[in-house]
């Protein structure tokens, strides 16, 4: 009962950082099988040092990326700026969902490093010192990638913004 | 539109959770899996089991054969020579029986493969 209770309370978090880096669906959910199976394995180790939902969501981060090398498909940790982005296209009578489904095709363009970031900042609501935790990356390029990401989506989601107010005035 | 106003669609858009989902038997699933692997752990246990049985055994029919040897006027050499063919036949049947149940059953049960 107690298993089923975590399984369900941290399968959110799980599903947010397995999705974006890996692609396939099939792939996606044998992971996030096989992380529960190792947050049991170890919950014995588990110190509570932090909390829980960051020491699983840490063996999920851990996963995916050895899933990645695995896959021979390395952690992908280009810089943003070398990165072209297909922008795709976007109905002037667009609802905030489509919107937040155009970010969220942007942001899979983006380095793997960015997109984790991204997802464990806003998505999941990690603070700086528990992303540090997660990903083991210095806080300092943990703001910077934030930063980065966010200037970059707004350049690109801008003349999109615009677009959609001018059709309301009209 | 205004840049706080792009700002706030920004934010909201990126705090919207994405397309993909989990199928609603995924916890089940998971409870399955741990559940054989636990199961697979008393397994590992009750093989060491076995071997300090085999060995105590082994033990034992070392020593039985050097005490008869010493204190008994009875050939046991003799006896091992005429029915060692009959013991190694039945050991190596077991032996072969052990296999192919662990490559045979075990395997398509996906048993090794979690292992």
């Amino acid at each position: 009962m107690a298993s089923r209770i975590l399984i369900d309370q941290h399968k959110r978090l799980v599903i947010h950082t397995v999705a974006r880096l890996i692609d396939n669906d099939q792939d996606r959910e044998e992971l996030c099988q096989d992380i529960f199976v190792k947050v049991f394995e170890k919950l014995n180790s588990f110190n509570f040092n932090s909390k829980l939902s960051t020491w699983i969501v840490t063996i999920a981060y851990r996963m995916s990326i050895n899933f990645l090398k695995k896959k021979k498909r390395n952690f992908y940790e280009e810089d943003l700026e070398a990165v072209s982005f297909e922008a795709g296209q976007i109905d002037s009578k667009y609802e905030d969902t489509d919107f937040a489904r155009f970010i969220h095709q942007l942001i899979l363009q983006m380095p793997d490093t960015y997109r984790s970031v991204l997802t464990l900042f806003y998505l999941d609501g990690f603070s700086y010192p528990e992303i540090v935790e997660i990903t083991g990356m210095p806080e300092g390029t943990i703001k910077n990638y934030l930063f980065r990401a966010r200037k970059k989506l707004k350049e690109l989601s801008e003349p999109y913004l615009g677009k959609e107010i001018h059709g309301f005035k009209n | 539109m205004e840049k706080r106003d792009i700002d706030k669609k920004l934010e909201e858009a990126l705090k919207t959770d994405f397309e993909f989902n989990l199928p609603d038997n995924f916890t089940d699933k998971v409870l399955v899996k741990v559940e054989t692997q636990n199961n697979l752990a008393v397994t590992g246990t009750d093989r060491n089991l076995y071997w300090l049985l085999f060995a105590a055994g082994f033990f034992m029919f070392i020593t039985c054969l050097v005490t008869m040897l010493i204190y008994t006027d009875i050939d046991v050499l003799q006896y091992i020579s005429q029915y060692g063919g009959y013991v190694l036949f039945t050991i190596g049947l077991i032996a072969i029986i052990q296999f192919l149940d662990n490559k045979l059953v075990k395997e398509k049960l996906g048993v090794s493969k979690l292992n």
